[in-house]
């Protein structure tokens, strides 16, 4: 289990502001720190698996619980 | 543990934007006696950094907000006549037309700032250039980003929350200006420019009369290669948002010099954001998709295919989004529905425009690629719901057996829907025949293409009544028949006027399907090497069994991507 070093709360922001905060939110933490993204909009898991790979982070991992996704992605 | 605050009094205030929140409070507080609680429950985000700079500001307590599911549930305590204070406007304070000419004399430009405390996506879509954003919840630990030197002018939607920034700015001695009345009143000439929106029905025109258009695709390059919008006047490239969040330089060696450009995303949210800042960079003629691809797939749009007896009128809807027909006989006030999408609401408008009562709803068999309305406008319109009996066995619910034999009428002339048994694409496949001159051909015959039979899994037992249908039922009909299918495979199929239709003689001199000589070569070619299957097709078909019932949006998304239902369709 990850540590979590920052979590940022989307929930119910619409498309494309959780991408705009999670990237706002990694650029001041530091390599190898861990973001925890609370997010509601349904089609933000395609889009932010899509984004990391074409990054220096790293997918952690996701689940989904009540209809709120959380997605951990390791800072690059 | 469950947290609960005891209030004497909820206010409201889900679904309202700032200033709203606050105004209703404030209302509701003059009911309430000194000491008492309210519970403010909102949902915009803003609301709490608004509440807690008006009960600040006034002299109320605030006690704390919690969160559940979605709404913020705020407490405040009234304050007792010694402890309120007056709500003044503060000042100093400026109007949007004085700062307007203030930001044009670039003398005084470089020692100001003007600081927007809306929240982002306020921000994202329309701002004053050159403002920065920080929202009013994180001035208080933002202020190191601000310079002292400047003077600070706060700009808001209604000069309220910005009113509140001004206090806090001016307590950590900031030389703050209130904007009055801010975003709200600054006029669209100089505002930050915007793009236009193109609803799903302007970009099917565009497409239907070969018009160009180019459309800059911001989804992620996955769905981008599963299914985009098409057309012999379409062109696109794919660039993700999230590529044009810091700027929109990479979208511009892509794009064409001249035209419109269509920027288009899944539900609309993301187009917007690059839409904007296009036409902020200086780009003519940018528009968005209004809905996204969510919109366009559910699109219709209506075509007259003709006249019929007795005054009647056969309606074809197109849905460009998805490749699918359905069709609408009007005649003396009634109306029958073939092959029906799910979004029936368009069909009943349609229907009460036309001045007729929906009386049958006819699918001509269990479909796979897309889920039915027919049931559900049948329930609604209190109408008919046939449905072949042979694709019928796994339903849940009753419906007529649709079937060879058993005409059904529309309108007192009665136009006649003359059902002919041609399986093939399923076990239970049913054809029209309307008014002796048109033939519905569901997805068994396409106007380029042939129905494919293993969407069932049965492919090798259906492939032969695949071929008795179109080489023998079907040869037996007149050449004169329009036939007009379920769905079509290419916009290069519209014809000028939008509709999809070819004689039937045409199709047997044209249409490779249809002239497969050898029956081995026939198996072959509906059975082996065939397109993927359509999206989600076996939840699909239980689906329009009744034995899955899936809410819109996964409705939606099972319905996503291309459809698949001809042999061709690749």
């Amino acid at each position: 289990m990850a540590n979590i070093d920052l979590t940022v709360d989307t929930k119910g922001l619409a498309c494309p502001m959780p991408l705009v905060k999670a990237k706002r939110a990694l650029d001041g933490m530091q390599a190898g720190q861990v973001l925890e993204l609370l997010v509601t909009d349904r089609g933000a898991l395609n889009d932010f698996q899509a984004w990391v790979k074409q990054s220096p982070n790293e997918w952690i991992s996701h689940e989904e619980m009540n209809g709120v996704f959380r997605f951990l992605i390791r800072k690059g | 543990m469950t947290r609960s605050v005891v209030a004497n009094q909820a206010l409201d205030c889900k679904g309202l934007a700032c200033p709203m929140p606050v105004v209703r409070t404030k209302q509701a507080m003059e009911t309430l006696k000194p000491g008492e609680v309210i519970e403010v429950q909102a949902t915009d985000e803003g609301s709490l950094a608004d509440l807690q700079g008006w009960a600040k500001g006034t002299g109320h307590q605030y006690l704390g907000t919690l969160r559940e599911e979605g709404v913020l549930k705020h407490y405040i305590r009234k304050a007792s006549a010694e402890e309120a204070l007056e709500e003044e406007p503060f000042s100093p304070a400026i109007g949007n037309e004085a700062l307007r000419e203030l930001l044009e004399s670039a003398a005084d430009r470089g020692k100001l700032t003007i600081l927007d405390v809306r929240e982002p996506a306020e921000f994202a879509f329309g701002h004053i250039p050159g403002a920065i954003s920080i929202p009013f919840g994180e001035l208080e630990n933002r202020l190191g980003e601000l310079d002292r030197s400047h003077r600070i002018y706060v700009v808001c939607r209604t000069g309220r929350r910005s009113a509140m920034a001004c206090r806090m700015l001016q307590e950590h001695r900031f030389s703050a200006i209130n904007v009055v009345p801010g975003m709200s009143g600054w006029a669209d000439g100089t505002r930050s420019r915007q793009a236009a929106p193109m609803s799903p029905g302007e970009v099917a025109r565009a497409m239907i009369a070969r018009s160009p258009l180019f459309i800059l695709d911001v989804r992620n390059g996955d769905a981008y290669a599963d299914w985009k919008i098409e057309g012999p006047s379409i062109a696109s490239a794919n660039v993700p948002y999230f590529e044009l969040l810091e700027g929109v330089e990479p979208a511009l060696p892509y794009l064409p010099e001249e035209g419109t450009i269509l920027v288009a995303c899944a539900k609309e949210g993301s187009s917007r954001f690059v839409a904007d800042q296009l036409a902020e960079a200086g780009r003519n003629s940018v528009r968005y998709l209004e809905g996204g691809m969510k919109a366009w797939s559910e699109h219709l749009e209506p075509v007259k295919i003709g006249d019929l007896n007795g005054g009647g009128e056969l309606y074809q809807f197109v849905r460009p989004g998805k490749g699918c027909l359905s069709y609408m006989i009007v005649s003396e006030g009634e109306a029958a529905v073939v092959d029906a999408p799910r979004m029936t609401g368009a069909l009943a408008r349609f229907a009460e425009e036309k001045g007729a009562f929906i009386r049958h709803t006819i699918d001509t068999h269990l479909h796979a690629d897309h889920i039915s309305g027919g049931r559900k406008i049948a329930e609604e319109a209190g109408a008919t719901y046939w449905l072949p009996a042979k694709d019928a066995d796994e339903v849940v619910f009753s419906y007529e057996p649709l079937k060879e034999g058993r005409a059904i009428k529309v309108g007192r002339s009665e136009i006649s829907i003359q059902p002919i048994y041609s399986p093939g694409h399923t076990i239970g496949s049913t054809s029209l025949i309307v008014d002796d001159r048109y033939l519905l051909s569901g997805d068994i015959l396409f106007t380029v293409s042939i129905g494919r039979p293993d969407l069932a899994g049965q492919a090798e037992a259906w492939s032969g009544d695949l071929r008795r249908t179109l080489y023998e039922t079907y040869k037996r009909l007149p050449d004169r028949l329009i036939v007009l299918p379920a769905h079509y495979g290419q916009p290069e199929e519209l014809a000028e006027d939008g509709s999809v239709s070819a004689k039937l003689g045409d199709l047997y001199a044209n249409n490779p399907g249809l002239n497969i000589a050898d029956e081995t070569a026939f198996d072959n070619a509906v059975t082996a090497d065939l397109p993927p299957q359509p999206n989600a097709y076996k939840q699909i078909r239980q689906t329009n069994m009744g034995r899955l019932t899936p809410d819109e949006e996964e409705q939606r998304e099972m319905e996503i991507g291309p459809n698949r239902c001809a042999i061709h369709d690749k």
